[in-house]
Order: C-alpha cells, then sequence, then structure tokens
C-alpha cells in the first residue's frame, strides 16, 4: 500500500482553522479555540486508482481535497506528487505543478462564470498554461474536447453561455475544463451531488471513460452507493480523520469500523423489500472545535470501551490492505 | 370512498416568458391511513402539486382547473376563509422543504411551533406552549430546548421541528415535502424511521414528495410516478419496483446505484436528455424524446391517459414494458 511510487502521498496532514472571536473573548478567555477539519490523515492515491473519499457534511473531506491541491496551506504534515514534497512549495514551483491537479467543483450553477462562452470557459485552462499559440488552435481543442463529453455539434455549444446549458451539461462543461490539460490527477468534488439521479450516470460514465486524459481521481462524496460502483477504493471520513480505508467491494462486503456499518445500514436502497431496521448510532456529530483526545466516533459508538474514552486509535492494516482505526 | 381525491388539477404559472403548465391534469387518489409517494426529477410539477392542494401556491399561480375531494367533501368550493379556518392546517398540514429557510430565525422553536396553534384554535399562548413542547418531545427532541433558535439547532433537529409543527392541530393528512432531502444519510435514515413512528401512534395519512425514489421505497405503500406535469404511472409499492411498467419508472429505478450490490458495476445506467421546459412542453407524450421505445404514435397522439393494469397498478404509455 505504502509504495514509494505512490501518485500522491499524504503523512499526518493537518488543517486546523482559527474560531473567530470577539474582542471580550479574545482578552478574557485563555486558548483560542480551533476547528480540526482535517485532523492527522496519512494514505496514497497509486497511479491509476480512483480513490473515495466518504462522509458525511462538516467531515473535512472538501478541506482535504483542497489540500491535496495546495488550494488551501496545511497546518502542519506532508504532501507528496510523485515523490516531490510539494507542501511548502511556493510561487514558480508551485505553478509548475499546478496543470497537473485538477479539480471539478459540486455546483455547476456556480463555479462557471456566467458572462464566459462555453468555448473561453474550457478553454481558460489552455491559455493560462500557455498550452496554444492561437485561436484557432483554442478552437479546435476545445470543439475536440465538446465531442469527447458528448456535447455535439461542438459549434453549437461553443458560443452559449452558461444559463443556457442545462445542470448536466453545465457539468459536463466543468469535467472537460478540468480534464482538458491531461492532468496527472484531478480532485471531483460531489461532482453529481446536483444533478437528478437519472443523468447522474452520465457524466460518471463519462468520467470512467475519458481516461485517456486521466486516470487518477480522489472523488468526494456523501454517496456511499455511488462511491461503491465509481471508486477502486473507499476511504470512510469522520470528524477530520479517516475511520476505514479498504477496496470498495471489501468495505461494502466486510464493514469493520461501527461508523461505516451505520453509514451502510443507513443508506437507502430502492427496493420496498429490504426496508432495514433501526441504524446503529446515537446522538449527533460533535463539534469539531478543539476534539478530545479519545476516539472521534466514541460518544455515538454504541460497541464503546473505556480504552476508546481515553486514546485515539490509530489507522492499522488488518490485512489485505484493509486499514481501521477502531480499538474493537 | 376515497379519503384525497385530485380529479383534473391544472396548475398553470403565468410567467414573464410565458405560461409554465406544472400540473396539466393530474388525477390523484389517497387511502385513509396510507402513505403515497410521489416521485419525479426536479421542476417536474411534484412540489406544485402538494402546495396546491392546501392552496398555498405562489402569486403567479393559478388553479386552472379541478377537483379536490377530502372525505368526500369538495374543498376547492370553499371561500378562502373557510379554507384556512377548516381546513389548512386542521385537517390537511404540510412539512415543508428545507427547514434552514422555513422556520423564523429571530423567533424561539416553541414560539414557532405555538403560533401556528393559536392561529387556528382558541387556546391561550401559554396552553399552545405546552403543547408545542409535548410535540417536541414527541419528535425526540429535548422538551427544554424549545427555548432555542432555529440557528442553535443542528439540521436534523430544524427539520423534526418542522414536522412538530405541521402536527400541532392533530391533522388527518400531512404532505411531506422533500422531509429528508440535503441531510446527511444517518439523520435521513432517523427521520424517516419517526415518520414511520408518528404515523402510526397518530393515525396519520402521508403523502410524501421526494425526488429520491430510495426514500420513497422506505416510507410508501403505494407510489406515483409524475414527470413532466403529468402522473404516467401508479402501483402499489412492491409491484411498482418489481414491474415497472413505464419506461420512464424503469429508468427512475435502475439509474439508482445500490449500495448492496454484491459485485462493483463498471456502468452506471442514465436516462438520455434532461426533463423538458415546462413553457413548451413536447407535443404528444411528454417523454417521447427520452424513451427507448418511442414510436410514431408517442409523438403524433396526445399524451396517452392513465390505463387500468390491474386494481393496484395504472400505467400511461402506448407501448409499457413487457407487453
Amino acid at each position: 500500500m505504502m509504495s514509494e511510487e505512490a501518485l500522491i502521498k499524504v503523512r499526518d496532514l493537518r488543517k486546523l482553522f482559527p474560531v473567530r472571536r470577539g474582542l471580550f473573548s479574545s482578552i478574557f478567555r485563555g486558548e483560542r479555540e480551533y476547528v480540526h477539519a482535517v485532523d492527522g490523515v496519512t494514505f496514497d492515491i497509486e497511479e491509476n486508482e480512483v480513490l473515495g473519499l466518504v462522509g458525511e457534511s462538516g467531515c473535512g473531506k472538501t478541506t482535504l481535497g483542497r489540500l491535496l491541491i495546495r488550494l488551501i496551506e496545511p497546518t502542519s504534515g506532508e504532501i507528496y506528487f510523485r515523490g516531490i514534497n510539494i507542501t511548502n512549495l511556493s510561487g514558480g514551483e508551485l505553478k509548475k505543478i499546478r496543470p497537473r491537479m485538477q479539480i471539478i467543483f459540486q455546483d455547476p450553477y456556480e463555479s462557471l462564470n456566467p458572462r464566459m462562452t462555453v468555448l473561453d470557459l474550457i478553454g481558460e485552462p489552455l491559455e493560462v498554461n500557455h498550452l496554444i499559440h492561437s485561436d484557432e488552435e483554442k478552437a479546435e481543442r476545445v470543439a475536440d474536447i465538446l465531442e469527447k463529453v458528448r456535447m455535439t455539434p461542438a459549434e453549437d455549444f461553443m458560443f452559449r453561455y452558461p444559463h443556457e446549458l442545462s445542470g448536466g451539461q453545465r457539468q459536463r462543461i466543468a469535467v472537460a475544463r478540468a480534464l482538458i490539460i491531461k492532468p496527472d490527477f484531478v480532485v471531483a468534488d460531489e461532482p453529481v451531488s446536483m444533478l437528478d439521479t437519472s443523468t447522474r450516470g452520465e457524466i460518471l460514465n463519462l468520467m470512467m471513460e475519458l481516461k485517456e486524459l486521466t486516470r487518477s481521481y480522489l472523488f468526494i462524496t456523501h454517496e456511499l452507493a455511488v462511491a461503491r460502483h465509481f471508486c477502486d477504493r473507499i476511504a470512510i471520513m469522520y470528524l477530520g480523520r479517516i475511520m476505514e480505508m479498504a477496496s470498495s467491494d471489501e468495505i461494502i462486503r466486510n464493514p469493520i469500523h461501527p461508523y461505516t456499518k451505520a453509514l451502510i445500514e443507513a443508506t437507502p436502497v430502492p427496493d420496498p423489500s429490504s426496508r432495514k431496521e433501526k441504524v446503529h448510532i446515537k446522538g449527533e456529530v460533535m463539534s469539531p472545535i478543539n476534539p478530545p483526545k479519545r476516539c472521534r466516533f466514541y460518544p455515538r459508538c454504541l460497541e464503546a470501551k473505556e480504552i476508546c474514552s481515553r486514546l485515539e486509535p490509530e489507522l492499522v492494516d488488518v490485512g489485505k490492505g484493509h486499514l481501521v482505526a477502531c480499538h474493537l | 370512498m376515497n379519503f384525497l381525491e385530485v380529479s383534473d388539477l391544472k396548475v398553470y404559472y403565468h410567467t414573464q416568458q410565458g405560461v409554465v403548465k406544472a400540473v396539466d391534469g393530474v388525477d390523484f387518489v389517497v387511502e385513509k391511513g396510507s402513505s403515497v409517494g410521489l416521485a419525479g426529477e426536479s421542476g417536474c410539477g411534484k412540489t406544485t402539486l402538494g402546495l396546491s392542494i392546501l392552496k398555498l401556491l405562489p402569486s403567479n399561480g393559478v388553479i386552472e382547473s379541478g377537483k379536490v375531494l377530502f372525505n368526500g367533501s369538495d374543498i376547492y368550493s370553499l371561500s378562502e376563509d373557510e379554507f384556512r379556518e377548516k381546513i389548512r392546517w386542521k385537517l390537511i398540514s404540510m412539512i415543508f422543504q428545507g427547514a434552514m429557510n422555513a422556520l423564523n430565525p429571530v423567533f424561539r422553536v416553541e414560539d414557532q411551533i405555538a403560533e401556528a396553534l393559536t392561529l387556528h384554535e382558541k387556546v391561550s399562548k401559554k396552553e399552545a406552549v405546552e403543547i408545542a413542547r409535548d410535540l417536541l418531545k414527541r419528535v425526540d427532541i429535548d422538551p427544554a430546548m424549545g427555548r432555542q433558535y432555529p440557528h442553535e439547532f443542528s439540521g436534523g433537529m430544524r427539520q423534526r421541528a418542522m414536522i412538530a409543527m405541521a402536527l400541532v392541530c392533530n391533522p388527518q393528512l400531512v404532505i411531506a415535502d422533500e422531509p429528508t432531502t440535503a441531510l446527511d444519510v444517518i439523520v435521513q435514515k432517523q427521520l424517516m424511521d419517526l415518520l414511520r413512528r408518528l404515523r402510526k401512534e397518530m393515525d396519520l395519512t402521508l403523502i410524501v414528495i421526494s425526488h429520491d425514489i430510495s426514500v420513497l421505497a422506505e416510507l410508501c405503500d403505494y407510489l406515483d410516478i409524475m414527470y413532466a406535469g403529468r402522473i404516467v404511472e401508479w402501483a402499489e409499492i412492491n409491484e411498482l419496483f418489481e414491474n415497472p411498467l413505464h419506461h420512464y419508472t424503469h429508468g427512475l429505478i435502475s439509474t439508482f446505484p445500490t449500495v448492496l450490490d454484491e459485485h462493483r458495476k463498471s456502468k452506471f445506467e442514465f436516462i438520455p436528455g434532461a426533463p423538458p421546459n415546462l413553457l413548451n412542453p413536447p407535443k404528444g407524450c411528454r417523454f417521447h424524446p427520452r424513451c427507448p421505445a418511442a414510436t410514431e404514435v408517442c409523438r403524433r397522439d396526445p399524451p396517452p391517459a392513465m390505463r387500468r393494469v390491474t386494481a393496484k397498478h395504472y400505467v400511461a404509455c402506448h407501448h409499457p414494458r413487457g407487453g
């Protein structure tokens, strides 16, 4: 699992956001408070691998995705891209790495500039990275990728604005924009969660088919059922930490962590004959502000033991690359 | 006699771009004590249908024609005052979509629930707050938390408060519009358990509106499938999932990925195209541009009417699946 050739290596990565306070409390209350959005995460993404990052809202999955491609600065820890430590790169060095890593955002209604045409939206990454030399070349490359994302005939779409497109078409533009420069690695942050279920499949198939443009993804989602089919491996995240990680077949068939089990139980199935009983979990997600040193899942776990209340479990391999952070 | 019977309902929005036919000739029946799901993609008119049963449409929404019978009496023939006094919230109430926006941020949660009661029943403010606290307990919220404001509640708790508000006048029929959308799966699951429990305890009849058929599969006894302003299939829930007859229904079910699949699928199913713009819906069957089985008759003839297949299964299609 921890091979030297990994595409992305993350070591004990942390991102803490300071909690904004008023003047009074900053003078009279002692310690500063921090939201521990990502709190000690270690994993690898192999070449040609699709890693799913699954968790509920507020678990830190989007923050982690943005850290990996250096859109935000980590508080501590290390990120390696093909063996190069990119944690502290800046200026020209960082600019060289940027085109090799791209991101697809969740909301195609907000991520596309409403004043730009499809041609300019998709052509922009080419221009910014000096990959084209003329307007003709730009139009050619854009037409080419529009065909690939099945927006044909390309001439019909090139001069349209985002408001003239459906949600599914917009998200195809976002995919084309991320993939046109053939990045080595793409963070896809909930790329289909804004779309109707009936049209999601089209975008997901497209991303799987466009392997000639990119092969490695971090696929962020709150939907286990989508990750189960889209991803090679799945990491389950809870309050800033990875709880369990294994191949997608393995984690669905043999979940070990009580949180993973609860997530699987709670995921609705489109089949009235498989109505499930109560889900095995209690309470609600606690605050990520200065979490105490114990298992993050302890207050909600029905199987918790004494040790869980005083020691934070490490993520350990229990065999065949199945990693779990649980004392049980 | 049906508990709720909607017949030939047409609801149009008059906009600057033209007339949006959000609900265009819908018949809809609910038996007492049952839970009926209303499924469809965004913009198919399902929320409009729910709102029009309660006459809560925005000002540009007009009920062009149709009749709604509740317990046999024609509630559309009542005056607005009568409707408010006798029907809305007292007999039929609604759980609105997006609890974040539906609660007033500057009032305490218990006061908002109590207000719904004082507007409809002759009770003192104090009594109403007592009842509100009881209801909070019933939806698994510590009654002491009723003193808090909506922003102090989590998303799941706000949705529970919305449910409490819908139940405050002891209604017989509750319309839940996307009751679990935008919530995390575990919270969603807990809310579905709650709705199921309340339905039993309070002898409620439910209409659940959702784009998510897996949620409806868990909550409902019957399912209506809506497409572009019309209902295209209705059936008992198990029958519908085992034997969907409309190609759209089949598409909706097969595009839903299942976490329980033994093996990873290499491809996702999808319905090509996008739902039509209801300013100018396609002629003929509205689904024909996206349908794998469409023929000349589907393009040419007026939209097919619902016809009976069995007592518990109706479909509106010229070429239903498997027949």
